[in-house]
């Protein structure tokens, strides 16, 4: 019997959230008069009605895990390494292309993340299996990059007037 | 009459043609990629019209806002990414019509309610401006607060699975609204120091990361693996407006158009809301509710038809009062300005064939729209046909472009970042997204004028519920929540018998 | 071959020389302007039609570039991580006092050079049709009995800044309702749900147009949108603060950095197009260098900084 799959994590990763906010809500001034509502009583609010539909939420998602262990299992929710690796590899490129933007500017930055990710979205969607695909496949990413890159630096740059770093 | 004949002669030059075609053209464009909104297409074309005659201008920067509206829905039809945060609730029908191997019919319906949505809008803004404009300003903080309240009832209803986890990312995108520098008082309030947030986490960014950053990701997962050949295969035949079905609609069209027209002229209510409201209306009415969200046109034609009216609503306040209704018109009106054209009444008295003339330049952007996208529909659907190795990073590059483009802030790219985390946990489990959006737009709206209200009416908390126009919305709100509750337990029963 | 070597030449030689010619032959590269709001606002549309006449005084390209944010915060803090060479410059206005005096911001007035004033814009005190009042007086006289309620945009902007400093220097009471923004105040007055607002020319001049319309009552400088209207200062009160639109740049440029940008500054204001756009933005063209703008802008933050950090203590 597995009680902590990723769905009541989540949950408890809300409810955390949930808390925090309230107790950070709890701490702002409070209202100028008798009557009034101040800056911390909304997000309060939210917030108490929030952490009850999340125990609310939780509670349902232990007793349906308690319930049918083997449903879940056999149910979409389950997600193999390989998707796994597959997520974690595109935010990865995501995150870096972002913290690289201003660095590397506008134009390696991209090129390199539109390269990368073309690869990598090969890897995890549909992997070819000769070597010859693969030659294919490098060059199309490389075309794919510098075109990509360079059609919208045109565009943007001198159609819109965006300025990029 | 004699005005109209001037108007007609103001816009029968083919240079105001072309930068009608044109404005639409590029409107188009920037409104089908996720990051660039109405308002963004505006802004950027503002310079472009520096050279130009007013009329000319006006056309251009009108059709760029009929057509980033319009455009918003093509990809969340395809990709079940809103273009423009008015295409949220577009996607919740239109997606799953396109994973059916009805992309094509989606389209056409899609662009064809946006044509009778944004006509029916220019028509009501031609006869019932006046009227409407003084309706709108009806609105204060009482009755701002009672349309938040009632809007957040539609949470219930754009809810995919579980109305309890739909409540939870509605009450998770209230807590977001909260952030930044409170309204009244101007206390700090979960910002961590981060100057980017004193002003409030900003929709774009929300938006492209809940809905684009996340879709990218829920498709790595899901086509990992998988094999690619197994998508319907997409019907084409049917990419022509199927106008037996939107006469069919009529009575959704006319609600949502309706909606759209009196949601956008209440300067401060904000465009996004409409296509809800309307949605949540249609679904009402439905004799089979429980259709929508699984790729029903009729969801599809409620929203498409009204935030397209919305941008007709919208025109209202700023042409006959001068005050824009949302960013959008804001933007706009900064652009007829700049022109020396000055929106308000003295404009209607003195120059009433450039009123007439921005009138006519809107049906034509309407008609340029429509004519546009039907041409293009074939080239859209073939999106659905470019390899998802190649999609993916190309859509994440636009996301990147997109957020950066609006307020060149690195920030606001590491939190479209962080929502695009967020939103693939939501969808994964079940939360879901467009709540999250919902309670975002709406939460600033509701919490900014209950206090407001309170300040306004010196601790007097009853007149929220005195005064007609918010105690009507209130009655609604505490009313259709009732109905819905009602159908999910009547629902669960059916659900129950049928098991059994 | 003979172009490549003079290239290499150039660049070699524009090396060198680089520090040196950054001073002397100003600006010999792109001048980029940080609008540190969104496209599409009023100030982005001021510096959009300064950049044409701006180019051909320079005789380099200009580029404009939005970075928004926080109201302005996120922009200007991003103006200071660049160097005081001249090249990077924003656009300063009240929010730098208000931004300042909320403390939000992690920089001073003084990290700035403040390279030149180009155009103003009084604040209005705009009144809702009532039965209570007609004019100034009659307003003071109704608002000493009976508190009013006037809008602006925004909590701790320069709008609320010059509301807290009209009711002090009227010695009225009043209830202060902050606003999104200048159009959702005036809407918010046009459909009586407010007493009144305290906004630029721009917002309400549209919304006193018409029957049920908003009446200008006082201003704190002339406005060529609102001729009619008198001055706060006619009737003895002392509130003359403007809104004000020029340049500035990270503390530290060089003097004939400084003169190069009055001199084209100079030249750019003459522009026809330029006063044309300023006249339809219904701003007023006011120049203002050197001594004097220290001046202006050493007056605004004394005005500014003790209201707004009363606004913050709150």
């Amino acid at each position: 019997m597995k009680v902590l799959s990723g769905r009541v994590v989540f949950d408890l990763v809300l409810l955390a959230g949930a808390v925090w906010g309230l107790v950070q809500a709890r701490s702002l001034p409070a209202a100028f008069g008798p009557g009034q509502i101040g800056p911390g009583d909304f997000p309060a609010a939210v917030m108490i009605i929030a952490i009850v539909a999340l125990l609310a939420v939780l509670w349902q998602d232990l007793r349906a895990s308690r319930e049918e262990p083997r449903a879940e299992e056999g149910s979409t929710e389950r997600v193999g390494l390989a998707e796994t690796f597959g997520v974690l590899a595109t935010g990865v490129l995501l995150a870096g292309y972002i913290a690289l933007l201003e660095p590397l500017g506008f134009l390696a930055s991209t090129v390199a993340f539109l390269f990368l990710a073309v690869l990598s979205c090969t890897w995890f969607l549909d992997r070819p299996d000769s070597g010859a695909a693969w030659g294919r496949l490098l060059l199309s990413a490389a075309v794919l990059a510098v075109a990509g890159t360079g059609l919208s630096y045109v565009v943007f740059t001198y159609g819109f007037g965006l300025i990029f770093p | 009459m004699s005005v109209l004949i001037d108007a007609f002669g103001l816009i029968a030059d083919i240079k105001v043609l072309v930068a009608i075609l044109g404005g639409t053209f590029l409107g188009l464009v920037m409104g089908s990629l996720p990051g660039l909104t109405a308002a963004m297409a505006i802004a950027l074309l503002i310079p472009l019209t520096f050279g130009m005659g007013p009329i000319m201008g006006i056309g251009m920067l009108l059709g760029a806002f009929c057509g980033a509206i319009a455009g918003g829905a093509i990809p969340a039809i395809l990709l079940n990414i809103p273009g423009t945060p008015s295409s949220v609730c577009t996607t919740l029908d239109g997606f799953p019509m396109a994973r059916k191997g009805e992309a094509g019919k989606a389209l056409g319906v899609s662009i064809s309610a946006s044509f009778i949505g944004g006509v029916i809008g220019a028509v009501l803004l031609i006869l019932l401006a006046p009227p409407i404009a003084a309706f709108a300003l009806k609105f204060g903080p009482a009755e701002f607060f009672a349309l938040g309240v009632f809007g957040l009832v539609i949470i219930a209803s754009v809810s995919s699975g579980s109305m309890l986890r739909g409540l939870v990312a509605g009450l998770l995108g209230l807590a977001l609204a909260t952030v930044g520098a409170d309204p009244i008082t101007g206390a700090m309030r979960f910002t961590g120091g981060q100057p980017a947030l004193i002003s409030g986490i900003d929709l774009l960014p929300a938006l492209i990361g809940l809905f684009a950053v996340s879709q990218v990701l829920k498709d790595v997962v899901d086509r990992t693996g998988a094999d690619s050949a197994d998508k319907a295969p997409q019907n084409f035949t049917s990419a022509r407006p199927p106008w037996g079905l939107l006469a069919r609609a009529w009575r959704v069209i006319a609600s949502s158009t309706v909606i759209g027209v009196i949601v956008g002229a209440i300067p401060g209510a904000g465009g996004s809301i409409s296509s809800f409201m309307s949605y949540d209306q249609a679904r009402r009415m439905s004799k089979t509710p429980e259709k929508f969200g699984t790729g029903h046109p009729e969801g599809l034609i409620a929203s498409e038809s009204s935030n397209n009216a919305t941008a007709g609503g919208a025109l209202i306040p700023m042409l006959t009062l001068g005050v824009p209704g949302e960013v959008a018109t804001a933007v706009l009106m900064g652009g007829l300005t700049i022109q020396g054209v000055r929106p308000g009444p003295a404009l209607f008295d003195q120059q009433a064939e450039i009123v007439y003339g921005i009138f006519l330049a809107f049906i034509l952007a309407n008609l340029a729209m429509l004519l546009m996208q039907l041409l293009g529909i074939r080239l859209f659907v073939r999106i659905l046909r470019v390899p998802p190795r190649m999609l993916m990073p190309l859509i994440l590059m636009f996301c990147v472009i997109g957020v950066y483009g609006v307020n060149g802030s690195i920030f606001e790219l590491w939190l479209m970042f962080a929502f695009g985390l967020l939103g693939f946990f939501l969808n994964r489990y079940g939360f879901g997204t467009a709540p999250v959006i919902l309670g975002l737009i709406l939460g600033s709206l509701t919490e900014s004028n209950l206090r407001r209200g309170m300040v306004v009416f010196d601790g007097d908390w009853t007149q929220f519920l005195l005064r007609p126009i918010s105690a009507t919305l209130l009655g609604l709100a505490v009313l259709f929540l009732g109905f819905v509750l009602l159908q999910q337990r009547r629902d669960r029963r059916r659900d129950k018998e049928n098991t059994a | 071959m003979f172009k490549t070597t003079t290239a290499i030449a150039a660049v070699a030689l524009g090396l060198a020389a680089g520090p040196l010619a950054a001073q002397e032959d100003f600006p010999n590269d792109t001048v980029t302007i940080i609008v540190p709001y969104g496209a599409g606002g009023g100030t982005d549309n001021f510096v959009r039609a300064l950049e044409g006449p701006l180019e051909e005084a320079f005789g380099t390209d200009v580029a404009v570039r939005n970075i928004a944010g926080g109201g302005g915060a996120v922009g200007l803090t991003q103006t200071l991580t660049n160097e005081p060479d001249g090249y990077t410059v924003t656009i300063p206005n009240n929010a730098f006092y208000t931004l300042v005096g909320m403390g939000n911001v992690n920089f001073e007035l003084d990290d700035f050079d403040y390279i030149a004033r180009l155009v103003t814009e009084p604040y209005v005190l705009t009144l809702g049709e009532s039965e209570n009042w007609s004019d100034l007086e009659s307003f003071v006289d109704y608002a000493e009995e009976e508190p009013v309620t006037l809008g602006f945009a925004g909590v701790g902007s320069s709008s609320h800044i010059m509301t807290l400093a009209i009711a002090d220097a009227l010695g009225v009471q009043v209830q202060f309702v902050p606003y999104g923004g200048g159009s959702e105040a005036t809407a918010a007055a046009l459909g009586g749900h407010i007493d009144g607002v305290v906004l630029s020319p721009s917002d309400v001049v549209s919304a006193i147009e018409g029957e049920g319309g908003l009446t200008p009552v006082a201003s704190t400088g002339e406005s060529s949108l609102l001729p009619d209207v008198p001055l706060f200062s006619d009737g003895g009160v002392d509130v003359t603060a403007d809104q004000w639109r020029g340049i500035a740049a990270p503390a530290g440029v060089d003097q004939a950095v400084i003169d190069a940008w009055e001199a084209a500054l100079k030249e750019a204001v003459q522009d026809e197009s330029f006063q044309q756009a300023v006249d339809n933005l219904g701003v007023e063209l006011a120049p203002l260098y050197g001594d004097e703008l220290q001046q202006f802008v050493q007056d605004g933050s004394d005005l500014f900084l003790p209201l707004t950090e009363s606004v913050a203590q709150q």
